[in-house]
């Protein structure tokens, strides 16, 4: 049986269709990648998942547990790093998670001895006495983490966790997520970077506009691919009539213009970039840089969808 | 126990908040001070030295009330002060009273008598000189024999007694009309509460209300600060953080409340009275209001600034309605300040500070009892409908 299973999941504001029928399984030990531009709907199944907000339609099922029907119990096998810093800045860093442990119902000397382990854990030891608001914004998220793996969850969730900081904390962050994994926890981990998701999980779901259009192991999703390939072209004007002729190609099988740039999906670009470059020649498009990308997730989204993760 | 811990930290943070401190702790300890210094000679209660004043008296009257005037002005009490001096004629009067040679003009209407004993309405014209309070004075002092003749001519038409030998003879015959009326002074006893006593029962009335204002910030900041969204994700059940957060905030009050009044009687030798338990009984019935609105401020104003803003201009407004920041003449300002939960624990404190009779004080406790119920059963459906959440 899967660690966690949701099965028919849906979740509406209003008229709007956040979640759509979304069905997954993530299995015990999994370092799992939720993967999606933004509003595609995967803070919403987190949360849902965590108990904040209410399942429309479905369940949701977390170590045998129904959300819907047990929400405590699940939460205590949950830890949630929030997308955005919920932390105490007139508390210390050791007091917050303190609080945090002492709420998962901790105490005595096993709560003494998993605030060290999570303040270890996370580089904030020798900074435990100092209050946030001299943290840097990677120390802060860190802290962010601190308070949510305490009381050693099953299941940890992150959302977002490196939003907004500097390359040497997101490494930090990264090989923190690793770590937790090696451990024993089940990862689930939410971004709208592609490369941090590939270099994490184990598996990964696509979900776009609320459904899961892709899911499966990194290998499995580039065979989905196939052998399409990607041709980035950087120009100066990009001509309308150009872009609407490079659409009638039957090799091609997507363009999107992104400003100067236009993103090329096809079958070879081997057999077809001469072709290209004489319709861009004949409508005059002056070309400043041309790249080929080997098959990745952007690529897969791309051909999913018809548009990229950072629309 | 989670709402032990939530209340605990919430103290622990509040107490680290510089503007907690100097709005509950401080400024209610400082306006006492400056207030009950600076308003102290509103309140003065003290006999205080009349010196003598004059009246110019123009009488027309020659009716039966003429001799009682003239014997109410001769009696040694009233001419020792009030110095009267007699004018042919209205404009000689009101000259004298311009050239500040007299400090009130009185003129008698020739039909005063005439009017006064058939019971029609009767009256003096009086004209006021430059200096307001020997004026007023003036005033008071004749004002005493209309108010005697009012008296008397009531008593007379109530208990049947011939009117004209009432009125003729003075107070004597109307003292044998009135022997089952007792005429006394109200607060003759001396129990008046002084300036600082004043404001000390107005000021703590509305800093417990401004401990609502702090809850109501520190409830919704949790949302803005998107804490609230990881203690929902605690295994703790979503009303225990409302609960100890409030508890916590009320706990905050009880010590701002024993430090005021701890602090006032040490420092400023303010007489709360005997009953502390009914003192303590009534702030909390008060923190029970405050933390009531804070709750329906959270859930209807959704930023901190709002929620400071509208409850800056409630516990104003309901202090001043209260009189609060000085005292109201009797009118619709302060019939409007009866349905303001400052009135009813400022004028609870007030009469257990002058040691008033328990039903009187046990009144005004029970009205603030229904307005803490009604508050409280507010921000109970208030919940219930929206929820604490982000």
């Amino acid at each position: 049986m899967s660690l966690i299973q949701m099965n028919h999941v849906v979740k509406r504001y209003g008229s709007r269709v956040s979640v759509d029928h979304l069905q997954l399984r993530i299995e015990e030990g999994e370092v799992f990648g939720l993967l999606g531009p933004n509003g595609a709907g995967k803070s919403t199944t987190i949360k849902m998942l965590s108990g904040l907000l209410a399942i429309d339609h479905g369940e949701m099922i977390v170590d045998g547990l129904s959300v819907a029907k047990d929400p405590i119990g699940v939460k205590r096998r949950i830890g949630l790093v929030p997308q955005d810093l919920a932390i105490y800045e007139n508390l210390s860093a050791r007091e917050n998670v303190t609080f945090f442990a002492r709420l998962y119902g901790l105490r005595g000397a096993l709560l003494k001895e998993r605030v060290d382990e999570a303040l270890e854990f996370v580089g904030l030891k020798e900074r435990q006495k100092e209050k946030p608001g001299s943290f840097s914004g990677g120390m802060k998220r860190r802290l962010n983490i601190a308070c949510a793996i305490m009381h050693h969850p099953k299941v940890i969730i992150m959302d977002e966790p490196t939003v907004g900081i500097d390359p040497q904390s997101r490494n930090h962050i990264l090989e923190s997520v690793r770590r937790l994994n090696e451990m024993g926890s089940t990862i689930i981990y939410t971004s709208h970077y592609m490369e941090e998701v590939a270099a994490l999980s184990t598996r990964i779901g696509i979900i776009d506009q609320g459904r899961l259009i892709a899911c499966g192991t990194q290998e499995e999703l580039r065979a989905k691919v196939g052998k399409d390939e990607q041709i980035v072209i950087r120009a100066g004007q990009l001509s309308e009539p150009a872009v609407a002729e490079l659409r009638r190609h039957p090799g091609i099988k997507q363009a999107i213009v992104n400003e100067d740039t236009l993103e090329l999906l096809t079958a070879s670009a081997q057999a077809y970039l001469q072709d290209i470059l004489f319709v861009l020649a004949r409508h005059q498009v002056k070309i400043q840089s041309l790249t080929q990308i080997e098959p990745d997730l952007e690529t897969l989204f791309l051909s999913l969808t018809g548009r990229t993760l950072r629309d | 126990m989670s709402i032990f811990t939530i209340a605990r930290y919430e103290i622990t943070r509040m107490l680290r908040l510089r503007s907690v401190l100097i709005i509950q702790f401080a400024l209610p300890l400082l306006l006492i001070f400056i207030l009950g210094a600076a308003l102290s000679g509103t309140f003065q209660t003290g006999a205080v030295e009349l010196k003598p004043v004059k009246a110019t008296l123009v009488t027309a009257d020659t009716g039966p009330l003429a001799e009682p005037l003239a014997t109410f002005l001769a009696d040694p009490d009233i001419a020792r002060l009030l110095q009267v001096e007699r004018a042919a004629s209205r404009e000689e009067a009101v000259q004298r009273v311009r050239d500040a040679a007299s400090d009130l003009a009185v003129i008698v209407p020739a039909d005063f008598s005439g009017k006064a004993l058939e019971g029609r309405e009767a009256t003096w014209e009086m004209v006021p000189g430059r200096n307001r309070e020997r004026s007023v004075t003036a005033q008071l002092l004749l004002g005493a024999f209309l108010e005697e003749i009012n008296v008397n001519q009531a008593a007379a038409l109530t208990f049947g007694a011939p009117a004209d030998p009432a009125l003729r003879s003075g107070t004597d015959a109307a003292s044998q009309a009135l022997e089952s009326v007792r005429v006394g002074s109200l607060g003759s006893d001396g129990a008046a509460y002084t300036a600082t006593q004043y404001y000390a029962a107005s000021m703590l009335v509305m800093f417990l209300l401004y401990s609502g204002m702090s809850a109501a910030i520190s409830l919704a900041a949790e949302k803005e600060k998107h804490t609230l969204q990881r203690l929902k994700s605690l295994p703790v059940r979503g009303v225990s953080v409302l609960l100890g957060k409030i508890a916590g905030n009320s706990l905050i009050a009880l010590l701002q409340a024993a430090i005021i009044i701890g602090a006032t009687k040490l420092l400023y030798g303010v007489d709360w009275g005997e009953s502390y338990g009914l003192l303590l009984l009534v702030c909390g019935l008060i923190i029970i209001v405050s933390m009531g609105l804070a709750v329906l401020g959270m859930l209807a104003a959704g930023s901190t600034k709002a929620i400071a803003s509208v409850f800056q201009v409630l516990i104003v407004t309901m202090t001043f309605l209260s009189g609060g920041f000085m005292p109201l003449p009797a009118g619709w300002i302060s019939r409007l300040g009866e349905w303001t939960v400052n009135h009813w624990g400022m004028q609870s404190m007030l009469r257990m500070m002058l040691g008033s009779d328990s039903a009187v004080i046990f009144h005004h406790i029970a009205m603030l009892s229904w307005i803490a119920c009604g508050t409280l059963l507010a921000a109970l459906v208030a919940y219930r409908k929206v929820g604490y959440r982000e």
